[in-house]
């Protein structure tokens, strides 16, 4: 165990650093920034006296080796605001990660029961039913769901705000918008993973032993059925942690997910490169912390 | 017709803004929600940061010695007057006596000198201003003056420090509060001089102002007391978001894009109003003067390409009337610099297609051209769109015309390169390069003017090669020995009126910029060529 705990952790470490090298290579091959820092009627030494001060002048290895360097240090370089990149990273983090994780309350507390009641009965209109809220759920863009839900409940009905984080009631609808998508995923998989659970020898056993419906669904089938579904969880909230720059932008949310947009516009690299690093390692975090709660579920699985 | 639009719309603005200040009777009530698309770089130090979206607050939180009139014209502000000496060498900038920080101490002519000093000077400044430090001999202070010595005359010294758009450096900042508290906690929870109080900011999501008033301020800080007390900046990135925001009451004066202004006007208690001439579109011929073989050496061909597009008609039905045609290098109707009676770019066609077979184009060759522009809504509306609209018109009259969209740091980095089609000494010089950008109307590019197209700056050795264009070097000389403010407007105009006369580039449009106003909102007098949410002194709450 503590073998492949160490191994795991090798993996993880070897990932973040080649998805580095990659972001540090891709922000630069989109041009020098100081051209599109420096206004137009502004002398030419500013350019260069801008591309000194943010190192830029330096040869390319020199760059990367002191970028590495500083991230061995939790130093992601300086914004071009001028504040360090860790602390405009931390600022943003909370907004992102509370939303992130209300979005996986509204997708699990809506897809879970549904996978459930989908597999318990199977070929029936509830079936159907919830098939088709998941059919929908992986249609609808987020974005358009975003604003419909502005529309409705912002605008038409004015029960909830429409931007900001401000209050719980500021997250309702915006984790609506980014727990949506996963919804279709999560039921399927909760169905599907129950039907095969339902259908194996100590449920029957179960049965024939007269325990009530009650028991056997929650107790004894639900418990090794979410296996793959907390599997499928953990990828879902690292993806929400990735993909919240649509629905961050849409309702102003003062996130990770905005201060990558602002970070793009603005051509701001050092943000877009620490983002894309502190995601990238957030998701293979929580990869490593899925796999290590398969052990945990389930004392059949047993690594060498 | 475009010019009945133009008094419209800047009558529009006279009106609306008819009562704009508060009286001295009338104590500031009430609050506001202005909204922004961003407020990164929130809290930091101008002197260090590269981003400036915090403008919005920032200016109302600060003043600068030299502000802007409605037409972007400079006018007192902190300096009640500046003046030039007889060699040009000096600039003397005479401070207001009177004028009190927010914290209650009163301002000096240090604090301006000190300012402006630590943004040129100061080894960690990446401000704009620190590349020009290089002209200067010395910043000192006699009695309420900053005497600014510089090595050669410099025409532009006030616009330097001047308000203008993007522009924070002239930013006058308290010398005893940042030396006391640092210029970290100094930019964070600034003191200003400003017509509104910072109280809190709310980490890039929302700012909290308050009105600076008191019976013991100075005549000038008094005619400046906002109407507003209380005001809030907020950023809001989604357009549709800041539409809802505006519905809901959740916000008083909103950026609207063009495509929603019906939608907005048409709800109730909801108004419209336009800032003209924020922003300023036109196209470039790379290789013009720079390439022997350019076909743009050929008035005859840089007059085709200019008068087969019909301005009006674009302005009208895709910027829905919210555009101008502009006939000015920079600048459009109403601007600063720009010649109003300047008789706007004719659309004939047939005379277009004469020209081009009079410069040896016809079907068997016609002229191929490729517009290159980008795709930013927050520069210029709809710039691809326009450019679709205008290959249309070069199609009509033969010409083998196409688009090519980049990213805009790509093209401002390929344009620097000269590694456009015919750009430079290319042997290819087909199609011919359009390039096709935004310019913001501000007076600045006065500047631009003379500092990036002198033979050492870098745009002019990528666009023009300044001794091939007869009448340039002169026009350049005379605006750089313009030391007075109507002589520079006198000279620009007749800089725009001659590029327009030999047809030296493509003018298109200016642009106006579009808000939203809730019923809270009596009236508001916006600087015209500022694209963002400004002048919020002016803002007027309605009566209840």
């Amino acid at each position: 165990m503590v073998g492949y705990i160490v191994g795991r952790m090798a993996q993880a470490v070897l990932s973040i650093l080649v998805i580095t090298s990659i972001v540090f290579m891709l922000v630069r091959l989109t041009g020098d920034p100081a051209d599109v820092l420096v206004p137009d009627y502004a002398p030419p030494a500013v350019q260069e006296r801008i591309r000194q001060q943010l190192g830029l002048d330096r040869p390319l290895y020199e760059q990367y080796a002191r970028y590495i360097g500083g991230l061995l240090t939790l130093d992601l370089g300086t914004s071009f605001s001028g504040r360090p990149v860790i602390d405009v990273l931390l600022e943003h983090l909370p907004a992102t990660l509370s939303l992130a994780l209300a979005s996986l309350v509204v997708a699990l507390g809506l897809a879970v029961p549904l996978g459930i009641l989908s597999a318990m009965y199977q070929g029936s209109w509830i079936d159907t039913v919830a098939r088709a809220i998941a059919l929908l759920g992986q249609s609808i863009p987020a974005f358009w769901l975003a604003m419909m839900l502005i529309l409705i409940f912002g605008v038409g009905l004015m029960w909830l705000p429409v931007a900001h984080r401000s209050g719980l009631s500021s997250y309702i609808l915006p984790a609506i918008a980014m727990g949506w998508a996963p919804v279709a995923g999560i039921v399927r998989l909760t169905r599907s993973s129950m039907l095969e659970v339902m259908d194996s020898d100590y449920i029957r056993m179960a049965h024939a032993k007269g325990l009530p419906n009650r028991v056997i669904y929650i107790k004894h089938a639900l418990r090794n059925a979410m296996i793959p579904v907390l599997t499928f969880g953990g990828l879902v909230l690292g993806g929400f942690l990735n993909g919240s720059v649509v629905v961050e932008n849409v309702f102003a949310w003062p996130g990770v997910g905005t201060m990558v947009l602002d970070g793009v516009t603005l051509r701001d690299f050092p943000i877009v490169q620490g983002c894309v690093i502190m995601v990238a390692t957030f998701f293979i975090i929580i990869n490593l912390l899925v796999d290590l709660l398969y052990v945990a579920l389930d004392p059949r699985i047993r690594y060498g | 017709m475009r010019t009945s639009v133009l008094a419209l719309v800047m009558a529009q603005c006279v009106v609306f803004g008819g009562a704009a200040y508060a009286d001295d009777a009338t104590a500031p009530s009430g609050s506001i929600i202005a909204v922004t698309t961003s407020l990164s770089g929130t809290g930091q130090d101008n002197k260090v940061s590269l981003v400036y979206n915090y403008k919005p607050y920032w200016d109302e939180v600060f003043d600068y010695a030299v502000e802007q009139d409605a037409t972007g014209k400079l006018v007192p502000g902190l300096a009640e007057s500046w003046e030039a000496s007889a060699d040009h060498l000096t600039w003397i900038f005479s401070i207001r006596q009177g004028v009190k920080w927010h914290n209650g101490d009163p301002l000096t002519a240090e604090d301006v000198a000190w300012s402006w000093h630590r943004v040129m000077f100061d080894a960690d400044s990446k401000h704009t201003l620190s590349g020009y430090a290089p002209k200067l001999e010395s910043i000192t202070v006699e009695g309420n003056k900053v005497v600014i010595k510089t090595k050669q005359p410099e025409a532009l010294v006030p616009l330097w420090f001047a308000k203008t758009q993007g522009n924070l450096g002239g930013t006058v900042v308290s010398k005893k509060y940042f030396e006391t508290v640092g210029a970290e906690k100094g930019a964070r929870e600034p003191i200003g001089t400003g017509p509104y109080k910072f109280v809190s900011a709310n980490g890039e999501q929302s700012v909290q102002l308050t009105a600076f008033d008191g019976p013991d301020l100075g005549e000038w800080q008094k005619s400046r007391i906002p109407s507003v007390k209380d005001l809030t900046v907020m950023a809001v990135p989604e357009a549709s978001t800041r539409i809802a925001l505006l519905k809901t009451g959740g916000a008083d004066l909103v950026p609207l894009p063009i495509s929603a202004m019906e939608d907005v006007a048409s709800q109730r208690d909801l108004r419209v109003i336009s800032v003209p001439a924020t922003n300023y579109s036109g196209i470039i011929c790379m290789g013009f003067t720079l390439n022997p073989k350019s076909p743009c050496n050929d008035q005859k061909v840089r007059e085709a390409l200019s008068i087969s597009i019909d301005r009006a008609s674009i302005a009208d039905v895709i910027y829905h009337g919210q555009a101008e045609p502009s006939n000015g290098w920079y600048g459009g109707p109403g601007s600063f610099g720009y010649p109003n009676d300047l008789a706007p770019t004719p659309f004939d066609p047939e005379r277009a297609a004469q020209l081009l077979t009079e410069a040896g184009f016809g079907p068997d060759n016609p002229l191929k051209v490729q517009i290159v522009t980008y795709n930013d809504d927050v520069d210029f509306p709809m710039l691809p769109t326009l450019a679709e609209a205008i290959v249309g018109y070069y199609q009509s009259i033969g010409i083998d015309a196409s688009i090519q969209l980049m990213d805009w740091n790509a093209q401002k980095g390929t344009m620097l390169k000269g590694e456009f089609t015919g750009q430079l000494n290319n042997p290819e010089v087909s199609p011919v390069t359009l390039f096709m950008r935004v310019m913001d109307n501000r007076y600045n590019f006065m500047a631009d003017q003379i500092q990036a197209f002198t033979p050492a700056g870098k745009i002019g050795v990528a666009t023009w090669d300044n001794a091939k264009l007869p009448g340039q070097a002169e026009r350049l000389g005379a605006l750089a020995a313009a030391f007075d403010s109507d002589e520079q407007e006198k000279v620009l105009k007749d800089y725009n009126r001659w590029m327009a006369e030999n047809f030296n580039d493509i003018p298109l449009l200016a642009a106006s910029s579009v808000f939203g106003v809730s019923p809270k909102l009596k009236s508001w007098t916006p600087i015209a060529g500022k694209p963002f949410v400004q002048n919020m002194r002016t803002l007027v709450p309605a009566e209840d």
